[in-house]
């Protein structure tokens, strides 16, 4: 089969949903990277619009499955987008130095999105972040990071095995393509094998230089030892061969 | 939206208008919901990809080009991105999970946004081009969320042949929207 031909069936593949078993992936991989990148962006695009608009066309025949969207879930998205707009200024703004008056309302803004976001993240979170700060369990842990590009990285983790939740915070985490590769956060907690961590959540850094997140652990974690950032396929994997990029371990708390 | 400018809703938030974030939930959400209601059924992952997706087009929206393609085709990928990214995530949950009933989550009133987003998606030839079966199996698949071998089983097939005709029939939904814009000569159709 002709190279290109193939790199349509297994994009068609993915972009259908399937899940592309190791040699697969490893062979797309290997096809797109032979691409120029315009063109290789465009492959990938091309394949994912048409899944999306075939999955519209279904929708369009049929009118019976037409819904509202619940108030809550809009009330939830509309509070979101207003605190977004509140953290995230627009371009001629984000010229201004951070200093005095102008950082102290950006930092306070912060603290408005945090708090959205942390409510808003999962129903087993605290109400805001001010929460898991004052739980009497709350354990922070820097981030730290010897790969190459990442030394540069701040923030932390914090987290509270009485409230099953947490919240991290990045500065200058490399901006990732949310089509191609997603963050993903692992849990390394001493009652589960450390070869297998928990699943963190898998999470994009978006291009605004601070921003926070809450912990989306998939399974209970009890006093988790160290925690860790990896750069894995869209959608995350279950088991991670790939580099710890960012660690934070307990004898660094803060 | 009353007063805003020509510009679309995506390259409005791209521009750091505050009124875009939350105008592109009034905009889309029917849209995006109706999707993922019927991707997931009565999942909670059903909310969950909704919030995913307005995330990310929030994040994204200054990658999108009008002279690529239209809002709601960039709207609806990369929605249907955080559907996928959601059913791989998860633990797929029970064929037996119920629909919600019309009380819990009611029909949509009227309608008319919807069926103008819908058009201007021009999606309606699509699917034109696929045979009954075809359509079926990619209904299955991209509109019902159905897993490969949830499709084989359904249907009594053979796995093998269920990924092949998803893969063949996606592909040429793929070259027909090429057609559609004109796009056909480019070399790669």
């Amino acid at each position: 089969m002709a190279p290109a031909n193939r790199l349509r069936e297994l994009l068609a593949g993915d972009a259908a949903g399937e899940r592309l078993d190791d040699a697969e992936w490893l062979e797309l991989k290997e096809l797109l990277a032979a691409m120029p990148l315009e063109a290789r962006n465009r492959e990938r695009e091309d394949m994912q619009e048409a899944a999306a608009q075939a999955q519209a066309a279904f929708l369009a025949e049929d009118r019976a499955s037409w819904r509202n969207m619940p108030g809550d879930l809009r009330a939830r998205l509309t509070a979101m987008g207003r605190a977004r707009a509140a953290y995230a200024p627009a371009p001629e703004r984000r010229t201004v130095p951070r200093s005095g008056w102008g950082w102290a309302a950006a930092a306070a803004m912060m603290l408005a999105w945090l708090a959205t976001t942390v409510w808003f993240q999962g129903p087993q979170l605290p109400a805001d972040s001010r929460a898991l700060q004052a739980a009497a369990d709350s354990r922070t842990l820097p981030w730290r990071s010897e790969v190459a590009g990442y030394e540069q990285v701040g923030g932390q983790i914090t987290w509270s095995d009485s409230l099953q939740a947490g919240e991290m915070r990045f500065s200058g985490l490399p901006v990732n393509d949310p089509e191609v590769a997603q963050y993903q956060l692992w849990i390394v907690a001493p009652e589960r094998d450390r070869n297998h961590p928990v699943d963190g959540g898998v999470f994009d850094a978006p291009p605004i230089g601070e921003f926070a997140l809450a912990v989306r652990a998939k399974l209970p974690v009890a006093e988790p030892v160290a925690f860790a950032v990896t750069l894995e396929k869209a959608g995350g994997v279950v088991v991670s061969d790939g580099p710890l990029l960012l660690v934070a371990s307990e004898g660094e708390r803060l | 939206m009353a007063g805003a400018s020509h510009r679309s809703v995506l390259e409005r938030i791209a521009s750091g208008d505050p009124r875009a974030m939350t105008d592109l939930v009034d905009t889309y959400g029917d849209l995006i919901w109706s999707l993922a209601r019927r991707y997931f059924g009565a999942s909670p992952l059903a909310q969950e990809s909704v919030q995913e997706a307005f995330l990310s087009l929030w994040s994204c929206a200054g990658r999108y080009s009008p002279g690529r393609g239209s809002e709601v085709t960039f709207v609806l990928t990369v929605a249907r991105r955080r559907m996928v990214d959601q059913i791989r995530h998860e633990a797929r949950f029970s064929d037996s999970v119920p629909l919600l009933g019309d009380e819990a989550d009611p029909a949509l009133d009227g309608g008319h946004q919807l069926a103008t987003l819908l058009n201007s998606a021009r999606v309606e030839p699509l699917l034109k081009e696929l045979s009954g079966n075809e359509r079926e199996i990619l209904s299955l698949s991209l509109y019902e969320g159905y897993s490969h071998s949830e499709i084989a089983k359904r249907l009594d097939m053979p796995l093998g042949t269920v990924k092949t005709r998803i893969r063949r029939s996606l592909i040429r939904l793929r070259r027909g929207l090429k057609v559609v814009r004109g796009e056909e000569n480019r070399g790669s159709g």
